[in-house]
């Protein structure tokens, strides 16, 4: 990677990166903790953080430095809460037939893949979420976490075969 | 085939990356449909909704505090002229201090940085430090000076018998050869010998040191009478009285045999020095003869 002479110190650099970030910073830490305020103060003080270390910090190092700093914030927080990911009431447009009976159902498994999510160890939620929600790849995710791709693999794998257990009541 | 172990296939899958027989394969499987239902479902989902520029702001306002205990490091250039600075204050500092020195015969005013003034007597020096004066007022005196301290931090007066310390006061200072004697005139003086003895002055107290002691006395006049060219004694040794004489007309006394410790009480003024000379010597029954500078005692 080329070094750029981009300057994190440099407030117009700064904002970019919030721009480009903060949203996946801030869901990083909602996929864990599933409270949006605490995530949004994690993200916010992660990139307070960055600022204050500007010089040490180049700026290709910049979202993996927000990452883990994030990362470790949360784990300083002892209160994590219920990942409760709120669904879109857009009814699914791909089914011609939309029996009162069905829309029922659908609700029915929706409201169980919520539970089901929440219920997710930490770890495979938060790699299935990014994945699946934020449409990171598992490379992103890999750095994003300061961790293996082959790592990201196995909990997505691990994630979808818990969740269909967990839908299903096996 | 598609195991458990050391296999991610689902991962594979939901990345689009599963080779086309394993994805057969993994159709075949029970646990396909739930699979692509749940996958299917999750497109629903949604992260809380992020509002990007409120979030900005409250971030850039929480940086404004930290940002000021940010250390600004020299530039090269300031280190260049924070060395010539360094070598001007240096060389100030030899500069630093100032001293007013009174012949015999003279008096002087002294107006000092902060504006207090200073009345030094005859035969009498000053000195203090130029830089730095606000926060240090501190004078050297050696001999006898009147004091008018404008208000401030604390100024001290060092003398080698002892020293005052005020804040905003008037006050007269008398450190001679075996003399110490310091009087308030307004305010307030904390007067600390050498021996370690202390004494609070207020307006119109004095003390002088005698045997190592500071004996309190009080003051009549509102300012001293040296100022007003004239000096008082009561029950003074004479050989005191006769030091006063010679810094106050720049002459010598020739002592001779007299006694000196004798005490004397009362004054001389400092215009004329034929009847000055006559005001102490005569009532003590002392014989002179002035031979210009000099004057020669006898007794009679």
């Amino acid at each position: 990677m080329q070094q750029s002479s981009k300057s994190v110190c440099e407030q117009p650099v700064f904002t970019q990166l919030f721009e480009t970030h903060a949203e996946a910073v801030r869901n990083l830490i909602y996929y864990k903790c599933g409270d949006k305020d605490q995530a949004e103060d994690v993200m916010q003080e992660a990139f307070i953080k960055l600022w204050d270390n500007c010089k040490k910090v180049i700026f290709e190092k910049a979202k993996g430095f927000l990452c883990t700093v994030a990362n470790n914030l949360f784990l300083n927080q002892v209160a994590k809460q219920k990942v409760r990911l709120e669904y879109s009431k857009i009814p699914r447009s791909n089914k011609n037939i939309e029996s009162p009976d069905f829309v029922m159902e659908e609700k029915e498994f929706m409201n169980k893949l919520q539970t089901a999510i929440a219920e997710l160890p930490e770890g495979q939620r938060e790699v299935f979420l990014l994945n699946r929600i934020d449409k990171k790849t598992y490379n992103e995710i890999a750095e994003m976490l300061g961790i293996s791709v082959k790592a990201v693999e196995k909990r997505m794998h691990n994630a979808l075969k818990q969740l269909r257990k967990l839908v299903k009541n096996i | 085939m598609l195991s458990d172990n050391e296999n991610t296939y689902l991962a594979k899958w939901l990345n689009d990356d599963l080779d086309p027989k394993d994805l057969e394969e993994l159709k075949k499987l029970p646990e396909y449909d739930d699979y692509k239902k749940i996958v299917e479902g999750l497109e629903f989902f949604n992260a809380p909704s992020f509002e990007l520029e409120d979030s900005l702001k409250t971030t850039l306002e929480k940086l404004d505090q930290p940002k000021k205990r940010k250390v600004i490091k020299l530039k090269p250039i300031l280190y260049a002229i924070s060395a010539a600075a360094s070598i001007a204050v240096i060389i100030g500092l030899f500069f630093n201090e100032i001293s007013y020195t009174t012949n015999p015969g003279e008096q002087l005013a002294i107006v000092l940085p902060d504006g207090s003034s200073v009345d030094l007597n005859a035969a009498s020096s000053l000195s203090y430090k130029r830089f730095f004066w606000s926060s240090r007022r501190k004078v050297d005196l050696e001999g006898e000076a009147f004091f008018k301290v404008t208000t401030g931090d604390k100024f001290m007066v060092n003398t080698k018998k002892g020293e005052i310390e005020v804040l905003g006061t008037q006050f007269n200072v008398r450190n001679r050869k075996d003399e110490f004697r310091v009087g308030c005139y307004e305010g307030k003086v904390r007067v600390s010998s050498i021996e370690d003895q202390q004494e609070i002055l207020e307006k119109g107290d004095a003390v002088f040191l005698k045997d190592k002691n500071l004996i309190p006395e009080k003051i009549t006049t509102t300012s001293p009478l040296w100022m007003s060219g004239e000096s008082l004694f009561v029950s003074e040794p004479l050989g005191i009285v006769l030091d006063e004489l010679e810094r106050q007309y720049n002459i010598t006394f020739n002592r001779g045999a007299i006694d000196q410790n004798q005490l004397f009480s009362g004054g001389f003024n400092y215009k004329n020095l034929k009847i000055a000379l006559e005001s102490v010597l005569v009532p003590m029954g002392i014989e002179y003869i002035v031979n210009g500078k000099k004057v020669t005692l006898s007794a009679q």
